[in-house]
């Protein structure tokens, strides 16, 4: 069940986002005081390993210019991920508009990987994309090296779509494996509400 | 809905896209030959009415309806009856058998039921001239409990099944995870 409200304005937060919350995660856009968690979490090389746009070394003017963009929706909807019950940072997660949709990203930071908070960050935003913004179709991409991304994606109703070559910030050009979703899949997908 | 992911396979509830893809491997006389209760499913609007009510009966709690895929969609498991002992059916596609697929699908759809509803035990069938489904359901856990005759639709003959059960418990200590 995912609850989207519009939140109270953080502290020096001229447009804010949609609130998206899920049983265990609130995801939202960062503020000026998520800096120095942000910076923790996402300069650890291994996680700028396995995305395309993330820039390494992350430091701080890294995390100010992901929270500017995420306030001005610039290039689409991003979002940092933190727990519902602490609001601990955990990782960042996004819809990177494209044409005729939207991909799909998210990442988690590595003290918190393996605890289902990728595939739980990743369901919402696939909801919000087809539910509230009414896309018609999601596109994702994850290396082929990266067991836990893709399972992630299968996990989401994603579909193969192909393989092939993609540029990354950190790593040049690396194999990676396209998916997509489609709207009326996961319209079918909805409709299943048994075990 | 839940989506099941194992190490080679994504498992799903059926929809209304994979109609194409039931309709080819239901027309395959390799698979019927082998449903003991093969669903008359002539073309795609059958397919269609049965994902339909399928669904109908997975959000009534009755029943639940997967199917699985290795990038395409190469066969179908299905559990009947989730209110008492539901009964086990699927096929797999025989382009795909040999490999260890269902028993890898039926073992993260075993472990997903017996998880999610107050199921004791779960019933199934294998023909007598079908050795690979039952050394399949046996590698699950699954014990022979009976025989019987019974009349085939799709074989249009009198044909010798066992009948075969497994209990909670030991899929819980038999199981391919846990045997692994």
């Amino acid at each position: 069940m995912i609850a989207t409200t519009e939140p109270e304005e953080p502290p020096g937060s001229p447009t804010p986002g949609p609130e998206i919350a899920t049983a265990r995660l609130r995801l939202r856009v960062p503020g000026e005081h998520d800096i120095a968690e942000l910076v923790r979490l996402a300069g650890d090389r291994r996680i700028a390993r396995m995305l395309a746009s993330m820039p390494h070394p992350y430091g701080t003017a890294e995390a100010r210019a992901f929270i500017a963009r995420a306030r001005s929706g610039e290039g689409g909807r991003h979002f940092a991920v933190f727990g519902r019950t602490d609001g601990a940072l955990i990782g960042g997660a996004g819809l990177m508009t494209r044409e005729g949709g939207a991909e799909l990203g998210y990442w988690i930071g590595v003290p918190c990987q393996g605890q289902g908070f990728a595939t739980e960050a990743a369901q919402a935003l696939v909801d919000h994309a087809f539910g509230d913004l009414g896309l018609p179709n999601l596109q994702a991409y994850c290396r082929v090296l990266n067991d836990a991304s893709r399972r992630v994606l299968h996990k989401c109703g994603f579909q193969f779509a192909g393989t092939g070559m993609r540029d990354t910030l950190l790593s040049g050009s690396v194999a990676t494996e396209h998916y997509v979703l489609e709207r009326r899949i996961w319209t079918g997908l909805k409709t299943w509400t048994g075990k | 809905m839940k989506i099941l992911v194992t190490r080679r396979l994504t498992i799903r509830p059926p929809l209304e896209v994979d109609c194409d893809d039931l309709a080819v491997h239901l027309a395959d006389g390799a698979v019927r030959d082998r449903l003991p209760c093969a669903p008359d499913l002539s073309g795609t609007a059958d397919i269609a009415a049965w994902v339909k009510d399928r669904c109908r009966r997975a959000c009534a709690g009755e029943a639940s309806a997967w199917t699985i895929h290795r990038e395409r969609l190469i066969g179908v498991a299905t559990l009947d009856g989730l209110q008492g002992e539901p009964k086990l059916g699927f096929f797999l596609a025989p382009a795909w058998s040999g490999r260890g697929l269902m028993a890898e699908a039926l073992d993260a759809i075993l472990a997903h039921a017996f998880e999610t509803a107050p199921i004791r035990a779960v019933r199934s069938a294998a023909y007598a001239d079908d050795p690979a489904s039952l050394r399949l359901q046996e590698k699950l856990g699954f014990r022979v409990v009976g025989s019987r005759r019974a009349w085939s639709a799709t074989r249009a003959a009198t044909t010798v099944e066992f009948l075969t059960r497994l209990d909670r418990d030991v899929f819980a200590t038999s199981g391919l995870a846990r045997a692994a």
